[in-house]
């Protein structure tokens, strides 16, 4: 992996932000200099200074603390919902495969979920869970970017039969479960780890978005969408409150997208038309 | 081929019915009732069931439905509850905005997509190439939301260039200077569009580039831009009209993101304001017309696949 | 020479400076609301852009003056006769309706009647009421069973409150909205046309008499200045502001608290605080859950400090208000208000050891719908958490928070804001079927006794009582009074600064004039 990592050093770049942005996640509570839900409205829509490198918030709290603490919420979402995607997508792509009839329908209807616009499809079901807890954003946000994960796994699922590998296990009287753990899925390894960590930067990316628009998590909890919402009527006389956790959501995407490109020119040339 | 048309566009009509059905039933499953968000914080009780009363929000539910069928036959699909217009009034107002972003931001799309696309697949691995790849992995990460607000911090509060939000009817005013409403939201939205494509168009012209038909061209002596313009983009077009069509019917109907950072009355705003507000038959007609928008945005593809691409033909 | 040219530029400037502050007729005023209302059948709404609007276009029998006291205005005299239990109105005469025909008796007792039966407030006065009579072409006398102290505050509000309309609209209308075309009153100006998203247009009505008296409040007279008055849905504030800044409106309502102190340095723009005030409120359940007990009760109001609370949702448009009703109106009373704003965590703690908490969870439901609610309610979250309770914050969108408002199960606290109104009759907290469900036999009593007195300072005296009973065992939990920041363009709106036309809640214009 670092081999392949070390020829192309952009992607490297991508991982070193990766890896820092989840150290400082997870020592967050060591690395923040303030209690990210710390109340202090005497010193609200402070600009940045020694005390506060990125200032304060319309309720006196630290920026840079609550930054650093919504990278824990970002790094959350981001994996749970490419867990959970690339989970629905690619059992849903490859049983579409392995069973045509089925499949065919399976992928019509696969379409016609991936036509819709994702922020929509997000919204409404999220609206119908009720309230918008985490749990729901992540499954809300998970069943939107399944399809892509579908499609990409059915059609190369439908490739692999064509080699051939299929017909000779099934005519050496292999279960269909066998084939498909044994047979199919460890050929789809490669391309599902890249579209993946490319589903993880649009989790982040739509989780931000959803938080800005105030139907994601709750706003208590440091969000860096959230904070940029809140913070967007102060962009006259505050704008810190908005450019700081904005600028983080960028980069974290950056970093996933970067290392997302790094690994598919190295696990599969390719994959390089695929886009 | 006009046979082909005419069966799809039939197709069209079951499918708007089955989104009807899912959307009715699925948003009164959301808690919460339009009642209550229109009598706001000073109401009792009283007086929000006075009011769902009023507009028969207590009537069993496929009586509800029942009610809203025969009306939407008779092509009358409601009055919105949160704003007191008829739906299709209402969304044909936001869809002048939606539409003209959508415009607007598909010009910048374009530009920032197809010609340094091109330029990126002609000029391959060398610095042009990687700048250009940088820049497009750049227009994927960044949020919109951040982007436009940090475009209206720069060029419209910082430097009053351009007004910070909202908007003024173009159609209806005949005002062509209130474009400069549009200005910095296509530019957030095209920034953040083009990425695909400028990709997409890089990645096709350089299969295209190796073909055969290009190396005789040039061994006939042709012009190189002539090769890259004319046979090798019309072969690139396919995938590129996709991506862009596709590009497009996003940007009408799930701009949201952009409309909300800059006050734009549209249609992505208008679905999110109805949901939050419980305006069903708003949402209703919302889901309606954003399928009936794709579908026919699907068909329109086709149509232009066939014009692209002799070979394809639909008896 | 010199001299005598000094003065007749002297004399001319003066002239021509005294002429500059004379209202002139004519002109368009260009006012952007937040939205539309539902409807303008003042009646059967209680939204305040609904009464804003309206108010131009129907009248009531009473209004407000600048104290919030009511005042007769299409009544000219009138008897209080049996303890309350009759009141006998004389209208004024040659009063005109848009459509041309004179107000007399049986418009007022038809409008009464339909109020009475399907109008938002008028069920809280009917049913007192046995009969409406009309004895002449121009008296009135209304019949109560009981006498009801709240009548006049009633019949002046227009706030879903008694407009008076013609009877033959009154009649065809019923229990329905009126629509455009039977928005017929008596006031100023008249209905021209609404285009939806687009405008609601008044126009001066020419056969308007306007009552003698100088201006009080809404009350007095009422000049109509200006030719049309257009009101333009604009929802975004940032546009609104820059709008008035811009010159594409005169008027501009809701301007966040935040730019107050941008609009406050502006030349050209003029900002008015509209009184009274709204309520910033927090409720309990007192029906079921750990909140039912007092002593909880008693430990919130020990925890909190109201100047946080109210700064980081308001910035400085807020005034720490212990009394249900703001100061300068008729039912300011400090009662009870001792323990108001304590800020004692001690105490606090020591009550909820008293009230034997434990630590349970105490479910505070809050909503980002209306931002400054969701702002407050994470002040206060913060507050009793430092007083050891364990609060459970939920935030939902108001219609969801509504929902589960209602059911008792489901929640121990939440935050919302109610508008001013002019009788503590009208006070939803005070009923027995708002959430929070405040229903003890005292207060019920208290209450009862409170709407059968008529005597102002008889019912003074028991609303003191009421509000001392309001902090030992009430639901509601008064966190401060708030303004709400209205804006016009300096150089072309004038006939706003009257200190006896204060701005009111809902912004009138009858006065106002176009400078230039």
């Amino acid at each position: 992996m670092f081999k392949v990592l070390w020829r192309r050093k952009i992607g490297l770049g991508g991982f070193i932000v990766l890896i820092s942005i989840c150290l400082v996640a997870i020592f967050a509570p060591f690395v923040a200099p303030c209690d990210p839900y710390q109340l202090n409205p005497s010193i609200r829509l402070q600009p940045p200074n020694r005390a506060h490198l990125f200032g304060t918030d319309m309720f006196g709290r630290d920026i840079l603390s609550r930054v650093l603490y919504g990278a824990r919420l970002s790094l959350i979402t981001g994996f749970s919902v490419a867990l959970l995607s690339g989970t629905l997508g690619v059992g849903v792509g490859v049983v579409s495969a392995y069973f045509k009839q089925t499949g065919m329908i399976l992928m019509r209807i696969n379409d016609a979920l991936m036509a819709f616009p994702e922020i929509i499809l997000a919204l409404a079901l999220l609206a119908i869970a009720g309230h918008a807890s985490l749990a729901n954003v992540i499954i809300a946000l998970g069943v939107t970017y399944a399809p892509r994960m579908a499609r990409t796994a059915y059609g190369l699922a439908l490739r692999i039969r064509e080699f051939g590998y299929i017909e000779a296990a099934q005519a050496v009287g292999s279960g269909s479960f066998r084939i498909i753990f044994y047979h199919l899925l460890p050929n789809l390894i490669s391309p599902v780890i890249v579209q993946t960590t490319f589903t993880c930067a649009l989790a982040v990316l739509g989780a931000a978005s959803l938080d800005f628009l105030g139907v994601g998590v709750s706003p208590e909890v440091p969000s860096w969408g959230a904070m940029v919402n809140e913070g967007r009527i102060y962009i006259t006389i505050a704008p810190w409150v908005i450019v700081f956790p904005g600028f983080f959501v960028a980069l974290l995407v950056l970093a996933l997208n970067l290392l997302g490109d790094a690994l598919r020119d190295a696990l599969d040339p390719r994959l390089r038309r695929l886009v | 081929m006009a046979a082909y048309i005419t069966r799809r566009l039939a197709a069209i009509l079951p499918t708007l019915f089955l989104v009807l059905i899912i959307v009715f039933f699925l948003i009164r499953l959301i808690p919460g009732d339009p009642a209550a968000v229109m009598l706001g914080p000073d109401a009792s009780p009283e007086d929000i069931e006075r009011l769902r009363h009023l507009m028969g929000l207590d009537q069993p539910l496929m009586v509800q439905f029942g009610r809203y069928l025969l009306r939407v036959f008779r092509g009358d699909f409601g009055m919105s509850i949160a704003f007191h217009m008829p739906v299709t009034k209402l969304i044909l107002q936001r869809l002048e905005t939606s539409f003209l972003l959508a415009l607007c931001s598909a010009v910048v799309v374009f530009c920032l997509g197809v010609p340094p696309g091109i330029l990126a697949a002609v000029k391959r691995n060398t610095l042009i190439d990687q700048f250009l790849l940088m820049f497009a992995l750049l227009g994927a990460s960044i949020p919109s939301f951040w982007l436009g607000l940090m475009l209206m911090l720069a060029f419209a509060v910082k430097i009053p260039l351009f007004p910070t939000s909202g908007f003024s009817s173009v159609f209806q005013t005949g005002n062509l200077a209130n474009f400069r409403y549009l200005v910095l939201p296509s530019l957030t939205l095209g920034f953040v569009n083009s990425a695909l494509v400028a990709r997409l168009t890089r990645s096709s012209m350089l299969e295209v580039l190796q073909e055969d038909y290009v190396r005789v061209a040039r061994s006939k002596g042709v012009r190189e831009s002539r090769v890259i313009l004319k046979h090798a983009l019309r072969n690139a077009a396919i995938p590129i009209v996709t991506v862009f069509s596709f590009t497009f019917a996003g940007l009408m109907s799930s701009a949201v993101v952009t409309e909300s950072v800059f006050a734009l009355p549209g249609v992505g705003r208008l679905v999110v304001e109805s949901v939050l507000r419980r305006d069903y038959p708003t949402i209703q007609g919302l889901m309606i017309m954003i399928a009936f928008l794709y579908l026919i945005i699907n068909l329109i593809t086709d149509i232009t696949y066939a014009f692209i691409d002799p070979r394809i033909r639909y008896d | 020479m010199r001299r005598y040219i000094l003065l007749t530029l002297l004399c001319v400037g003066m002239v021509f400076g005294v002429l500059a502050e004379q209202p002139k007729y004519g002109g368009t005023l260009r006012y952007a609301t937040i939205g539309e209302p539902p409807h303008l059948d003042l009646m059967l709404v209680t939204s305040d852009l609904a009464s804003t609007i309206g108010q131009h276009i129907f009248e009531t029998l009473f209004t407000f003056d600048e104290h919030y006291a009511p005042i007769p205005l299409l009544v000219d005299t009138y008897e209080v006769r049996s303890d309350g239990r009759e009141i006998v109105l004389h209208l004024r005469q040659g009063i005109l309706f848009h459509n041309g025909k004179e107000l007399q008796a049986e418009d007022v007792v038809a409008s009464l009647e339909r109020w009475g039966k399907y109008g938002i407030r008028g069920p809280i006065m009917f049913q007192h009421v046995t009969a409406v009579v009309a004895d002449d072409k121009y008296t009135v006398r209304i019949l109560f069973e009981t006498p009801f102290g709240p009548w006049q505050s009633l019949l002046a509000f227009n706030n879903g409150g008694p407009m008076i309309i013609p009877k033959e609209i009154a009649e065809a209308a019923g229990g329905k909205p009126l629509t455009p075309d039977q928005y017929i009153g008596t006031g100023p100006y008249k209905f021209a046309e609404w285009i939806p998203g687009k405008y609601i247009r008044l126009v001066r009505f020419e056969g308007y008499k306007s009552r003698e008296e100088p201006p009080t409040g809404y009350g007095g007279a009422r000049h109509a200045y200006l030719d049309e008055i257009l009101f333009i849905p604009v929802p975004e504030a940032g546009t609104r502001l820059a709008g008035v800044q811009a010159g594409d409106f005169d008027y501009a309502e809701m301007i966040p608290a935040d730019l107050y102190s941008v609009v406050k340095a502006d030349p050209n723009i003029n900002t008015y605080l509209l009184r009274p005030p709204f309520m910033a409120l927090l409720f309990r359940n007192t029906k079921q859950g750990i909140m039912a007990n007092n002593l909880m009760l008693q430990a919130v109001l020990a925890a909190l400090d109201m100047e946080p609370i109210m700064k980081a949702a308001f910035g400085e448009l807020f005034e720490l208000n212990g009394s249900i009703f703001p100061k300068g109106t008729i039912w300011y009373s400090t009662a009870g208000t001792e323990r108001y704003n304590q800020a004692n965590l001690d105490k606090a703690k020591e009550l909820l050891k008293e009230a034997g908490y434990a630590g349970e969870p105490i479910r505070l439901l809050t909503n980002t719908s209306y931002q400054y609610m969701y702002q407050y309610s994470l002040v206060i979250a913060d507050q009793l958490r430092k007083a050891g309770m364990n609060i459970e914050l939920r935030v939902y969108d108001w219609a969801t928070m509504v929902k589960y408002r209602a059911q008792s199960g489901e929640w121990d606290l939440f935050v919302t804001s109610h508008g001013p109104i002019p009788d503590p009759a009208l006070l939803t907290a005070l009923s027995p079927t708002y959430p929070g469900w405040w229903d003890t036999p005292q207060k019920n009593e208290l209450v009862n006794l409170f709407n059968t007195t008529v005597d102002f300072k008889d019912r003074y005296a028991i609303w003191e009582k009421i509000q001392a009973l309001w902090y030992e065992e009430g639901s509601c939990i008064k966190l401060g009074d708030f303004y709400t920041l209205n804006i016009s363009s300096a150089k072309r709106v004038g006939g706003l600064d009257d200190p006896h036309q204060p701005p009111l809640l809902w912004p009138y214009f009858w006065n106002a004039w176009l400078k230039g």
